[in-house]
């Protein structure tokens, strides 16, 4: 092979090489999953779960609690029990799993104690891997000393 | 083969490989305007769509605070002739979010039941869109009153053109 072929070898070479790079760069930034928080349709979710009213009451007050009452019991009792003799946390977390599942095929969703730097996980749910773009809203209520902040991510 | 012809040889792959160069770097800028441009589509649709559910949601027809449909007001405004030409919507359904069966309210069935249709024109080619809200009325409990809430969907038809 003569020195003028080589190098067109060598040229064409280089060439295809960079062209490889660039369409793998390329590929790896439109299939990087983005995350948008505060979406619309889950904020209305997580508001309309927070107010959701269960089927547990407790000796200081005979209606039945909503979510968001019932996660500040749980958090502060994980013993509490309702009227009905049931765990007030494990009826919290059926409640929540059931209509979760009914609304969102793949989601990640917690309800957790903030205060300062420190976390407590109160429920913490987690269905399918989402290798898309997420979705996400968070809803904080102050609790005691913290916040109880509930949060929730769905593959869009 | 002569130095001329390597000469054009060298040449021809200098263009191609300029020719691929731009069409990457167009590719590229073509596949994130169509992205963003698709983004600003679908969130312009979806939040059109929410806003009209969530208006509808606070009229006083419907509505017994924010974020809050009266499931009461609502048997009683299911299907109302004089109210057709009133809603700036094809179809109003509202939905409970539960594994039960679907069961249209009636005023015969109410509270038994899990699906209100509360507007609808019998127009073709319509698209539904939703918004998650409370769907409350009031209950007794021990002879107390109290307002029952469960998760529900609200969906709104409008024609496809």
């Amino acid at each position: 092979m003569k020195k003028a072929q080589s190098e067109i070898v060598g040229f064409v070479l280089i060439v295809v090489i960079v062209a490889i790079v660039a369409v793998f760069f390329l590929g790896f930034y439109l299939r990087r999953p983005s995350e948008r928080i505060d979406n619309k349709e889950l904020v209305n979710f997580l508001g309309s779960l927070n107010r959701y009213t269960t089927n547990c009451s407790v000796n200081y007050r005979i209606e039945p609690l909503d979510i968001s009452s019932l996660s500040g019991i749980c958090y502060d009792n994980e013993n509490a029990l309702c009227l009905s003799g049931e765990n007030a946390c494990q009826v919290l977390n059926s409640t929540i799993s059931e209509l979760i599942e009914l609304s969102w095929e793949e989601y990640w969703f917690k309800i957790y104690y903030e205060e300062d730097d420190i976390q407590d996980s109160i429920i913490e749910l987690r269905e399918g891997e989402c290798l898309g773009n997420l979705i996400g809203s968070s809803q904080p209520r102050d609790h005691g000393l913290g916040t109880i902040v509930m949060n929730i991510r769905v593959c869009d | 083969m002569k130095k001329a012809q390597f000469k054009i040889q060298e040449m021809a792959f200098i263009l191609l490989a300029i020719v691929l160069f731009f069409v990457i770097v167009g590719l590229f800028f073509v596949a994130i305007y169509s992205r963003n441009l698709k983004n600003i589509a679908t969130n312009a649709e979806e939040g059109q769509a929410i806003l009209i559910a969530q208006v509808l949601a606070e009229y006083p027809e419907f509505s017994c605070g924010s974020l809050c449909l009266d499931a009461d007001r609502l048997i009683v405004m299911n299907k109302r002739r004089k109210y057709t030409n009133f809603w700036p919507v094809e179809t109003i359904e509202v939905r409970k979010i539960t594994k039960e069966e679907e069961k249209e309210c009636t005023l015969e069935n109410y509270p038994d039941c899990n699906y209100f249709k509360v507007h609808n024109s019998e127009t073709e080619n319509i698209r539904k869109v939703g918004s998650f809200t409370s769907l409350c009325r009031k209950d007794i409990t021990s002879g107390q009153t109290y307002d029952k809430c469960e998760l529900a969907k609200i969906l709104i038809g409008y024609e496809v053109r």
